[in-house]
């Protein structure tokens, strides 16, 4: 399809909407405002020229902000967000917070969608054998195809697709296997709980969707479960875990989260008690709690003391619970494992109050979890000719056994279709580029199954396609997806369509879609668990990366370079290991290592991990790509190597040999052991925070500042932070930071705003961990405000410790003299070579800072400046809650609190308030506006 | 032996000396005067533009209101350009044919925008806001000058830093009735000091600006 | 005044080096090589200016590297200068006479390296002037609460004065070359320098008011130029820099490697241009006597620092001190103390202070050391300070070690021309000594 005939596609998409016409005006203002805003022809003399619109949007003002709820899709979920444009281009994702899963936050993930959507190295046009050529190209070749499918029942055909819950797409799918009977649908789900299927086959005989309610709870005991870990989960499950938390605080209960992991987890780092434990040692911990709760005595032969301690905590706890009382299940975990954790939840009477279940969300497609393998038997087989790839990427993402990349060669007609030219695309013939979901017409249900649909924010820059749109071709329809999504729901709503179509768009959630509820019982009985056997040699833990996920979003810088959330890794994968472990092997971290299992094998250096099991050895997914000319060739290591399709997570018997070589690790933060230090400060429930407020009254020699009306501040609840980066995304999107690489980073000139700090404190073996965001800390003595020889670090009024980039000379004395090492500075010109699209995606009410200045976080000062111009326009104060920080908006936990502490109703103050408030290096005695909530150490502790 | 210097080197080495520092001065005076001369602040220059607009003629004679083609003016940051369509509205009826106006025309008939010369430019990292200033009572003139009096639109001020200071440091005398922004004459205002002499300083309380705070940095700076 | 026969022979003797050069070849070598050195800053300066400071090792926490302790350094070295010539003139220390010349000269081409590096190492060099307070279209002015923006005045005032001092000293000399010039290229440039001066009692009486007059301005710089260099760190609320020993540590410290310079300079001349009976062997005792004194004072600054933090008992400063003992960069703290303070030990036996090889062997390793000192007191700040989460480290990179050799060059090659074409040693103030004393040892 050519660009025109697009343009037609999209006045007649916009034709039928409700308020089309001023939707398709959006949508031609943005061939103006993106020329005006570089997408053709950057540079100086570019801003020189004033374009305005041939034609104005109706009431658009000239750089007016619009917001549509959309939803960007991550694993086939929907992740409901509202869409900020700013004449008419995308430049920030929000949580929607009319959203039930969301409530307005969102995960590192769906921040960083948007760089995903401008991603200059997008696949841009159709390309046969490699060679790019017209969209006509292929339509006739697709045309052909299904001539000759109809004549033969569709056999040899094949559709690949990855997680789906669109409802449009399943209905096309289904359509075309009623087409041509003979062809079938799989499913690539490489980071799916595919485990969690099975069991739950097994329990129930059906899949079902654990829905489990953390906020109900008042005990979790996790066995390898992050649930507060990434994921299309994350998001809810932060917010009712913070809900739990803040009931804690507020004395009401003393909800508990128990954990027992291999390797440390975000959960892990949450947890009130922390259990190290090997994979195997789990499942005998899980059988002995599941006995215990039956005969009510834990057999706790051949546990250590402290195993057998945390798992008689563990059961005092949730007998004490009953019904609110959750025990989770790794998705990672054998099905069998993750059966009997449910067999315990239901012997607590659990199911229904804090295990809820529902429909499945996800559709599974014909073979379940097996879809992949029989795929490849097919292929083997010789029964597969025609194979057709939509948004999946099995060459790379699928476990080694499997060797997609050979057998794709044995398939006569191969067809991709992809965002990306990935590993898949270039084995097939065809590569056919897709639309981004932020630029297209789709729907998705959320984890707890609710649609959204999916309404483009902007109209495609490049030559590309909707999923939906191909398939339709392929069956012979030559329509926009936009109509095709309004045919499925027109359908689906009959009479009642517009009203509920519009409704769906601006709140962006169908009314009444959640997946319906379901309250099951266990059948059978649980089947025997084989006993740990005896370790022999070590095991191999395979996880997504807390970064790239299964490697779907290694192509986006943003993903790459925020820290992961233990590690501080960045730009790649290490091979954790447990620091007993590399005692006995003589190991430093850097060390570059061999770990193989069976034949499979790779190589990469390792990280000693506080807390880490010994006998484990922890691998991520998503690196070790191998697609040319991507922004990940060459980073890291390939896990999938080491996948065998039955048994794809936990792999015993591995060997480690020392390659002996070393390679640099781009970490963030090299030293994270505490040392006795109290950056990270611990209180028992209810009792103030060691010297936390006397900061206040420390002595100095500048006269104390007026406290003027609004005055900002900001406090971080240590208790509620699960590290999980949303926070340093949101910052990034917001505040145009650039992204430095893997060099750089190396080099301790990472540029984030707002970095996340990772504490190990105690012994090494099993330390306490603590996460700590640290954004500027507006001192109201500010160090950097008196080393500036220019006045560049000034302060404001209302508090704000500014940095004035046009007036920094790049002296740097400001950061030599910030105790918190918060400021960033631009060693190179990280902006003047951006591509174009970069530069359309940029927040134009943040300065974009050039070359030899220093930065650093504003507290968001263009928001702040924009409540302030309405209120003043008003004649009114800026109200709470006018002004909400990047980081604030974007955290699940609500553990950053950002507004006037000159106001004493406002929530900011109410924390400074609170007993558990301290300040971060009172010993300077800089007066930070930044203060942080101490955590609350384990009630079980009080008990003594 | 010989004589090396004159008699008279002496003095001619001294004039040098003199001169070296009458140099250095002058130098720095040139400096300082370019920084503010019109050359580099491009006041009173004219652009060239596509459509050799005519603010007199529109504004002035005609009498047609800023904010009929400067239409965000008061609601948002930018005051906004007019699209083509707007000109259209009344070219579609007068001078359809002048050939002055073919660049209009080609443009809503392409679908391509009009490329105009920027005349009132800040730099990228002032953020300026139309609406607040407007809503102050602080008038188009005052930034733009008599526009009703430029065939061709120029700059009417230099938009130096120390300029917008100048106001942020004292806004009093600078504001009129919000109602009459757009009026370009208010040469009789300060003929009557008697009404007027006293309305910035009472305003300036009624809206509660605070001089010190205005003169912050992140009042313009992000 | 009527010239005694001793006179012109000294004057003879010290304008013979500018007129007819003794060993040109040697000279030509060194100073061919000091401007390849030269090249390497142009080089050096150039690179960074195109790509930014992004060249050098520099990052987060470690922001400031071999150019600030660089600055500092040469900033320490030329220190002697004013203090032999100023200080020593208003305390009458006629021994002075034979080494304030090139001592002078010496700290001039010093506070030129240093002045340059901080201007190097700013992100925007371009625009270093906003530094300096000029009515501008921004109404901005700098913030005098900075102790950089007294860093800029201070250094600005120490290159005006010294270049003062240094050239009211050497006009009178510039005459005699003058009147012996041969060829008359010589005579009219020396002639213009000299500023027609005739030696008459007016001339003299002018002279010695400006000359002391100047000395009089210098003589605060002796103690205030590095007191201030020094708040650079201690008004920073890093640990390791917050210390009131900061001030007369670093005055202590620059007299030391300035001294150390000159003993160097001292030596090299007197063997280089037979210089004998005038840089005599009583000149390079007193030297090395100085020598020992100031590096003594500067131990104690050491001394003094360990205690402040023991004493303190921070654990921020434990912690540094600590790191300073055995951390990454334990190595610059034990080579500050080793050869700063070692070697000087020999200095006790006048045995040693009168073998001018052994001194200038001396004065080397304290030069040395006082580099080593500098970029310790950096390093050990910088790289691990409040937050166990910002640690780093760094390590310089071969553009910083470029633009160091670059600097050598900057200072070497004016020095190499001033000792060409100058008079080294002020032959008129030499003669005044001898008139009164006979003897220029014994002053």
């Amino acid at each position: 399809m050519t660009a025109d005939r697009q343009r037609e596609r999209w006045e007649r998409a916009a034709a039928g909407r409700p308020g089309g016409v001023d939707r398709r005006t959006v949508l031609k203002a943005m061939a103006a405002s993106l020329a005006l805003a570089g997408l053709s022809g950057c540079g100086a003399q570019a801003d020189e020229k004033a374009l305005p619109y041939v034609r104005e949007p109706e009431g658009f003002t000239d750089g007016g902000i619009r917001w549509y709820a959309t939803a960007a899709v991550f694993q086939g979920y929907a992740q409901p967000v509202l869409g900020k444009t700013v004449s008419g281009r995308p430049i920030k994702l929000e949580g929607n917070p009319d959203h039930p899963v969301c409530g307005g936050a969102t995960d590192a993930f769906t921040q960083a969608a948007l760089l995903g959507l401008y991603d200059p190295a997008r696949s841009q046009a159709p390309r046969r054998e490699g060679r790019p050529v017209a969209w006509s190209l292929f339509e006739r070749f697709a045309d052909d195809l299904a001539v000759r499918l109809d004549q033969e029942k569709g056999r040899g055909l094949r559709l690949l697709t990855g997680p789906l819950s669109s409802t449009t797409m399943l209905a096309q799918i289904a359509a075309m296997m009623r087409r041509w009977p003979q062809a079938r649908w799989h499913v690539s789900d490489p980071a799916g709980p595919a485990e969690w299927r099975r069991a739950s086959r097994q329990l129930f005989g059906r899949v079902l969707d654990r829905q489990p309610a953390f906020d109900k709870a008042e005990v979790v005991v996790s066995f390898d479960g992050d649930f507060l870990g990434p994921g299309p989960r994350q998001t809810p499950n932060a917010r009712k875990f913070a809900e739990a938390r803040r009931r804690r605080q507020a004395g009401k209960g003393r909800f508990r989260l128990l954990a027992a992991e291999p390797v440390p987890s975000a959960t892990g780092v949450a947890a009130d008690g922390r259990l190290v434990a090997s994979p195997g040692r789990i499942g005998r911990l899980l059988t002995a709690l599941a006995e215990g709760l039956e005969s009510g005595t834990l057999p706790v032969a051949g546990l250590s003391r402290r195993q057998s301690d945390w798992l008689c905590d563990a059961l005092t706890a949730l007998k004490a619970a009953g019904p609110r009382g959750l025990v989770i299940a790794g998705d990672y975990l054998p099905a069998d494992l993750q059966a009997l954790a449910m067999r315990v939840n239901h012997r607590l009477g659990s199911f229904g109050e804090t295990m809820r279940f529902s429909e499945p969300v996800l559709t599974a497609p014909p073979d379940g979890e097996e879809s992949l393998s029989v795929l490849v038997r097919d292929i083997d087989a010789g029964a597969v000719s025609t194979l057709m790839v939509v948004g999946a990427n099995p060459v790379y993402a699928a476990p080694g056994d499997l060797d997609l990349a050979r057998r794709l060669k044995t398939v006569a007609t191969t067809i991709h279709a992809g965002t990306h030219r990935d590993e898949t695309a270039a084995l097939c013939q065809w590569h056919l580029p897709l639309q981004h979901d932020l630029e297209s017409w789709g729907d998705a249900r959320a984890v707890e199954g609710s649609v959204s649909i999916l309404q483009p924010l902007v109209r495609p820059f490049y030559d590309v396609r909707a999923a939906a749109v191909l398939l339709a071709g392929l069956m012979g329809r030559n329509v926009s997806d936009r109509t095709l999504v309004e045919e499925t729901w027109r359908e689906r709503w009959g009479a009642d369509f517009p009203g509920r179509w519009q409704q769906a768009l601006l709140e962006g959630r169908a009314a009444d879609t959640a997946a319906p509820a379901v309250l099951p019982t266990p059948v059978g009985a649980a089947p025997a668990i084989v006993p740990e056997t005896a370790a022999e040699g070590l095991t191999l833990v395979i996880r997504p990366d807390a970064g790239v996920w299964d490697g779907c979003l290694s192509d986006n810088a943003w993903a790459q370079e925020t820290p992961r959330p233990l590690s501080k890794v960045t730009w790649g994968n290490v091979i954790g290991i447990g620091p007993g472990l590399a005692l006995e092997r003589g190991l430093e971290t850097g060390d570059v290592v061999t770990v193989s299992v069976g034949r499979a094998s790779l190589a990469g250096p390792v990280r000693i991990t506080p807390g880490h099991d010994d006998g484990v050895v922890s691998v991520t997914l998503g690196y070790g790509r191998r697609h040319e000319g991507g922004l990940a060739e060459g980073l890291g290591h390939d896990a999938y190597a080491l996948q065998e399709s039955t048994d794809r997570w936990q792999r015993g018997g591995l060997r480690l040999e020392p390659a002996g070589r070393r390679e640099a690790i781009a970490t963030t933060q090299p030293h994270q052991a505490m040392d006795g230090f109290d950056f990270v400060r611990t209180v028992l429930p209810g009792s103030a925070a060691p010297d936390g407020k006397h900061a206040e009254e420390n002595a100095s020699f500048y006269p104390k500042a007026p406290v003027q009306d609004p005055s900002w501040g900001m406090v971080i609840d240590l208790d509620l932070c699960i590290g999980c980066n949303a926070c340093v995304t949101a910052c990034q999107a917001e505040n145009n930071v650039p992204v430095v690489g893997k060099d750089l980073i190396v080099e301790g000139r990472e540029m984030h705003w707002l970095r996340i700090d990772h504490y190990h404190d105690g012994d090494i073996a099993d330390p306490k961990h603590h996460f700590q965001p640290v954004p500027c800390m507006h001192c109201e003595d500010a160090p950097c405000e008196m080393g500036c020889p220019v006045n560049a670090a000034v302060h404001s009024a209302d508090g704000l410790n500014l940095q004035v980039y046009n007036r920094c000379i790049g002296t740097r004395t400001c950061s030599s003299y910030c105790p918190y090492k918060v400021r960033r500075f631009n060693w190179f010109d990280f902006t003047g070579n951006d591509p174009e699209t970069i530069r359309a995606m940029r927040n134009p009410d943040v300065t974009v800072r050039s070359r030899g200045v220093m930065e650093k976080c504003t507290y968001c000062v263009q928001r702040i400046a924009e409540a302030r111009i309405a209120a003043d326009r008003q004649g009114r104060d800026i109200q709470e809650g006018e002004v909400v920080a990047a980081c604030q908006q974007a955290c699940p936990t609500t553990a950053i609190v950002f507004g006037n502490i000159a106001d004493n109703a406002s929530a900011v103050s109410k924390g400074k308030a609170d007993p558990r408030n301290y300040t971060l290096l009172a010993e300077a005695n800089t007066r930070p506006r930044t203060t942080y909530l101490a955590r609350i150490s384990d009630p079980g502790e009080e008990k003594g | 032996m010989a004589q090396i210097f004159t008699a008279s080197a002496d003095t001619r080495l001294r004039a040098a000396a003199l001169l070296a520092v009458v140099a250095v001065v002058m130098a720095l005076v040139v400096l300082g005067g370019y920084a503010d001369s019109s050359y580099a602040t491009l006041v009173g220059w004219v652009e060239h533009q596509p459509v050799p607009f005519s603010h007199q003629h529109h504004a002035g004679d005609l009498g047609i209101d800023c904010r009929y083609c400067h239409a965000s003016a008061e609601t948002g940051a930018h005051a906004g350009l007019p699209s083509t369509f707007t000109c259209m509205t009344c070219h579609s009826q007068i001078w359809t044919g002048a050939p002055m106006l073919a660049p209009v025309r080609a443009s809503l008939a392409s679908g391509k925008p009009l490329q105009w010369q920027r005349v009132a430019r800040l730099p990228d990292y002032v953020y300026f806001d139309h609406s607040i200033h407007l809503s102050r009572g602080v008038p188009c003139v005052t930034c733009h000058g008599r526009v009703d009096r430029m065939p061709l639109m120029s700059r009417s001020q230099p938009f130096q830093m120390q300029w917008c200071l100048d106001c942020h440091r004292n806004p009093a005398p600078h504001l009129r009735p919000p109602a009459e922004i757009t009026r370009m004459d208010w040469s009789n205002w300060d003929e009557e000091p008697g009404i007027h002499a006293v309305y910035g300083e009472l305003m300036t309380k009624v809206y509660g600006i605070e001089p010190t705070k205005l003169t912050q940095c992140n009042i313009c700076h992000r | 005044m009527s010239e005694t026969a001793s006179d012109t022979r000294i004057t003879a003797e010290i304008t013979r080096i500018p007129l007819h050069y003794p060993h040109m070849r040697n000279w030509w070598l060194l100073f061919g090589f000091s401007l390849v050195l030269l090249g390497c800053f142009f080089v050096a300066a150039g690179a960074l200016f195109l790509n930014g400071v992004g060249m050098w090792g520099n990052n987060i926490p470690v922001n400031w590297g071999l150019a600030i302790s660089n600055y500092v350094w040469f900033l320490g070295i030329g220190h002697a200068g004013t203090l032999i010539s100023a200080l020593l003139l208003i305390t009458n220390a006629r021994w002075r006479n034979s080494l304030n010349r090139f001592a002078e000269a010496m700290t001039l081409f010093a506070v030129v390296c240093a002045g340059l590096y901080p201007i190097l190492h700013l992100g925007r060099p371009w625009l270093f002037y906003w530094m300096a307070p000029y009515p501008n279209t921004m109404t901005l002015y700098p913030q005098f609460k900075s102790p950089l923006s007294w860093d800029f005045f201070a250094v600005l005032t120490y290159l005006t004065v010294s270049l003062l001092f240094w050239y009211i000293g050497i006009v009178p000399d510039l005459a005699s070359v003058r009147d012996r010039a041969k060829t008359r290229r010589a005579q009219v440039l020396y002639g213009l320098a000299a500023l027609g001066w005739r030696g008459s009692a007016r001339h003299w009486a002018r002279w010695q008011q400006a000359y002391r007059l100047t000395a009089a301005i210098a003589v605060p710089l002796v103690v205030s130029v590095h007191s201030e260099i020094s708040l650079l760190f201690a008004a920073g609320p890093i640990p390791g820099w917050t210390s009131t020993v900061f001030p007369p540590y670093f005055v202590m410290g620059a007299a030391f490697s300035g001294f150390a310079v000159v003993l160097m300079i001292a030596v090299t001349l007197r063997h280089a241009l037979s210089l004998r009976d005038i840089v005599t062997e009583r000149h390079l005792d007193l030297l090395a006597r100085f020598l020992l004194t100031t590096g003594l004072m500067t131990a104690y600054g050491y001394v003094y620092e360990v205690f402040d933090a023991l004493y303190g008992g921070q654990k921020q400063d434990l912690a540094t001190l600590h790191d300073r003992f055995t951390g990454l960069y334990a190595y610059s703290y034990w080579g500050a103390v080793i050869f700063n303070f070692v070697p000087l030990q020999l200095l006790w036996f006048r045995g040693i202070r009168a073998r001018p090889a052994v001194l200038f062997l001396i004065a080397t390793s304290v030069v040395v050391g006082m580099w080593y000192e500098r970029y310790m007191l950096l390093m050990t700040a910088l790289y691990r300070d409040y937050l166990v989460s910002s640690w780093g480290e760094y390590h310089a990179s071969l553009w910083e070690w470029l633009l160091f050799a670059g600097m050598i060059g900057v200072f070497l090659a004016p020095f190499l021309l001033f000792v060409r074409f100058l008079p080294v040693i002020s032959a008129f103030e030499v003669k005044e000594a001898l008139r009164e004393t006979g003897d220029l040892s014994h002053a």
